[in-house]
């Protein structure tokens, strides 16, 4: 019988690294099936183009830091399928890849591959394809047009009601069409009923927690209800500012990364919410219409501080309550000995 | 946002030893030790007191002799508590006492109660067992069973607190029924209760194992399903793993022997910072930090974590998706940390 020692305990729960990854990946697989839904099986084709452009570059960037790539790691996997789901889906391939292997061999490997990354890799590919190619990854085929997998896109680009927004207008679009994503826009983004399913899903999961998605959006409502853009009321500009562009994905699934997010929970509610106010000010101020990727990397910059802060807060609560239960015990001993002090 | 978690809720996995027979499974050559029938004493508190040490009982909960424990409650407490508290998933060779031998273990309560010279007794359980088949009586004898509620780790200090201040005297059960033993039956401690469990056990059940057997005949006496990898002696969060169960020996304070088989393959995820760690350790550190610090050996900056709070339960090693071993990198924080902070903040107090 050969048997090994290790610490206690000595029984661990079900869930492991792999599993909350497979479960982000399950609820990427719901994206798809939409985008399959709208614009045919190019969507399908670009995701695996890029899941396997990201596990290739993973794979190779292991082999130069002379490290055994490790099969049941699915991060490099989720961030090939998140990466395609912002982009408008007659976006070209070069994009895609270059994204990718931005977001692999500069911005998660160089800090130490899985677990070490200091910047989210899906939203710096996407910034950085952003910078580069602006136009192209802005402007969006019509919701239902059946693309061709291969070969030269033909379509009249409509505007995206995140531009619309940005140039100060008023997008025109039917309440059930926001819901069901039946408007130019993200090829994943887009669909709002399946994306809240998600983040159910994610959150019952215990994948995600909910405190991050949740204050995160909260701010960026407060911010569109204080704030209204011109010609619309708190109430409709809260329901356009989180429908339209990549506030709700990116909340859900740039926000739902573990590695680049504080751990305590108000750590996480500190940041989520100033996140939402950097994310709603860039989308009001910035050049760009969907830069919550920006305001995501520079909060990611300082997620040390928020749980280093967090952490002297936890440290407070803490001695507060041992002092708490040490007082709990003394008076009542306090109390014996003066009566025992009056019986001698 | 609650920072100090109640507990986590394990699946127990009781059953089926839980509601089986004690059964024994001693050697007749020691088993037959007896007692001096004549004790000198003055009192019957200082006879119960002479006899568990000459029975040289051992208090299974902390490793204490029994006797010492009585003489520091020698009249004083006003409280006696038998703990039978099984809040560790497979382990239930203390509550056991509570169906086996309940006449023994009242009896061994009364013995304590009259060193103490008081009237109050309990008998402390844990509530959060669900999949057992037999149900934990609320009364056992006229000594009422109370129920430590909360997961894991169950919070005893808590629970006594709610019993009232003052001095109380908390025995393990098993050492109570060899109280009984002692004084009823003269026999010497020769034996004590233990688990014999775990996904690689054939037949479950609770033992009563002489002192000194090894823990492999103790494994074959109930037979093993399939090949395991780790042998733990002691509770499946807290205990010891075994590498040679054949010249490893029965202990006044092993609990439970355990076998599992499990998946060499999790072990290979690195730390994704999902933060559960953190979310479930009962005295609100953040194990993830620490280990991360342990790991590089850079101590300087632990001081915030207060690591020398950790109660060394492992839940945070349990619930950890990547499989680290945060637990023992938080235990070796906890040693750095007292033996260098506290002497520093010694050392600010005086000056």
């Amino acid at each position: 019988m050969k048997l090994e020692s290790g610490p206690s305990p000595h029984i661990r729960f079900i869930q492991t690294t792999r599993g909350i990854m497979g479960d982000a990946v399950a609820a990427l697989c719901f994206l798809y099936g939409m985008g399959f839904y709208y614009h045919g099986p190019r969507v399908l084709v670009m995701g695996v183009f890029s899941v396997a452009v990201c596990l290739g570059c993973d794979v190779i960037c292991n082999l130069i830091h002379k490290k055994r790539h490790n099969v049941r790691d699915l991060s490099a996997i989720v961030t090939g399928m998140i990466l395609p789901l912002m982009l408008p889906a007659s976006v070209s391939y070069g994009i895609v890849a270059t994204a990718g292997i931005f977001a692999i061999a500069v911005t998660k490997h160089p800090f130490g591959g899985t677990g070490h990354n200091v910047f989210n890799p899906a939203a710096a590919g996407f910034s950085f394809a952003a910078i580069c190619f602006g136009e192209a990854l802005f402007t969006y085929p019509p919701p239902t047009l059946r693309l061709p997998i291969f070969g030269p896109m033909e379509f009249a680009s409509s505007a995206s009601p995140a531009y619309t927004l940005r140039v100060g207008g008023i997008p025109r679009i039917d309440v059930m069409d926001i819901l069901l994503g039946k408007y130019p826009g993200p090829m994943g983004a887009t669909n709002i009923l399946v994306l809240i399913a998600c983040l159910l899903y994610l959150i019952l999961r215990k994948t995600v927690r909910w405190s991050l998605p949740f204050s995160f959006f909260g701010a960026c409502a407060a911010v569109a209800c204080l704030f209204p853009r011109p010609g619309l009321g708190p109430l409709g500009s809260v329901g356009l500012e989180l429908s339209t562009g990549l506030i709700l994905f990116g909340g859900i699934f740039l926000l739902g990364d573990p590695v680049t997010t504080p751990k305590r929970e108000m750590s996480k509610v500190a940041f989520a919410l100033v996140a939402g106010v950097i994310a709603m000010l860039f989308r009001r101020f910035g050049s760009l219409e969907e830069e919550i990727t920006f305001s995501l990397l520079l909060m990611n910059a300082a997620v040390w501080g928020f749980d280093m802060a967090g952490e002297r807060v936890a440290s407070m609560i803490r001695r507060h309550r041992l002092a708490a239960i040490k007082s709990e015990a003394a008076p009542k001993k306090a109390k014996t000995k003066t009566f025992s002090g009056t019986a001698g | 946002m609650p920072m100090f978690h109640r507990g986590i809720v394990l699946a127990q996995h009781k059953e089926p030893a839980f509601s089986k027979p004690v059964i024994r499974f001693v050697n007749p050559q020691t088993d037959s030790y007896r007692l001096d029938r004549k004790i000198p004493a003055k009192s019957e508190a200082e006879a119960v007191i002479e006899i568990a040490r000459r029975a040289r009982i051992v208090d299974e909960r902390d490793g204490r002799l029994l006797a010492r424990k009585l003489e520091k409650a020698l009249l004083k407490a006003y409280i006696v508590i038998a703990d039978a508290v099984d809040d560790e998933p497979y382990v239930s060779s203390r509550v056991a006492m509570i169906l086996q031998f309940p006449n023994e273990l009242t009896d061994g309560i009364d013995l304590c109660c009259r060193v103490a010279g008081c009237e109050r007794s309990a008998i402390m359980a844990y509530k959060m067992v669900t999949d057992i088949e037999t149900r934990v009586p609320r009364r056992v004898n006229r000594v009422k069973v109370v129920r430590q509620r909360g997961g894991y780790p169950a919070d005893r200090a808590e629970r006594m607190r709610r019993l009232g201040p003052g001095q109380k005297l908390v025995v393990g059960a098993g050492a109570l029924v060899h109280l009984a033993r002692a004084v009823y039956d003269q026999k010497v401690q020769t034996t004590v209760f233990v688990t014999v469990a775990g996904d690689c056990v054939a037949g479950p059940v609770n033992l009563e194992v002489s002192l000194g057997m090894t823990v492999m005949q103790v494994l074959e006496r109930c037979g093993l399903a399939q090949e395991p990898t780790r042998v733990v002696c002691g509770g499946s969060m807290t205990g010891m793993s075994v590498i040679d169960p054949d010249n490893t020996l029965i202990t006044f304070t092993t609990r439970a022997i355990l076998a599992f088989r499990e998946n060499a393959r999790d072990r290979h995820y690195t730390c994704i910072g999902c933060g559960h760690c953190e979310q479930v350790c009962p005295e609100g550190l953040n194990p993830m930090y620490i280990h991360r610090f342990v790991e590089n050996s850079y101590y300087a900056n632990l001081k915030p974590f207060d690591a020398h709070l950790c109660t060394g339960c492992g839940t945070c090693s349990y619930i950890c998706p990547s499989r680290l071993e945060l637990a023992s990198s938080v235990l070796k924080a906890k040693e750095y940390a007292e033996s260098w902070f506290i002497r520093r903040e010694e050392e600010d107090d005086e000056a």
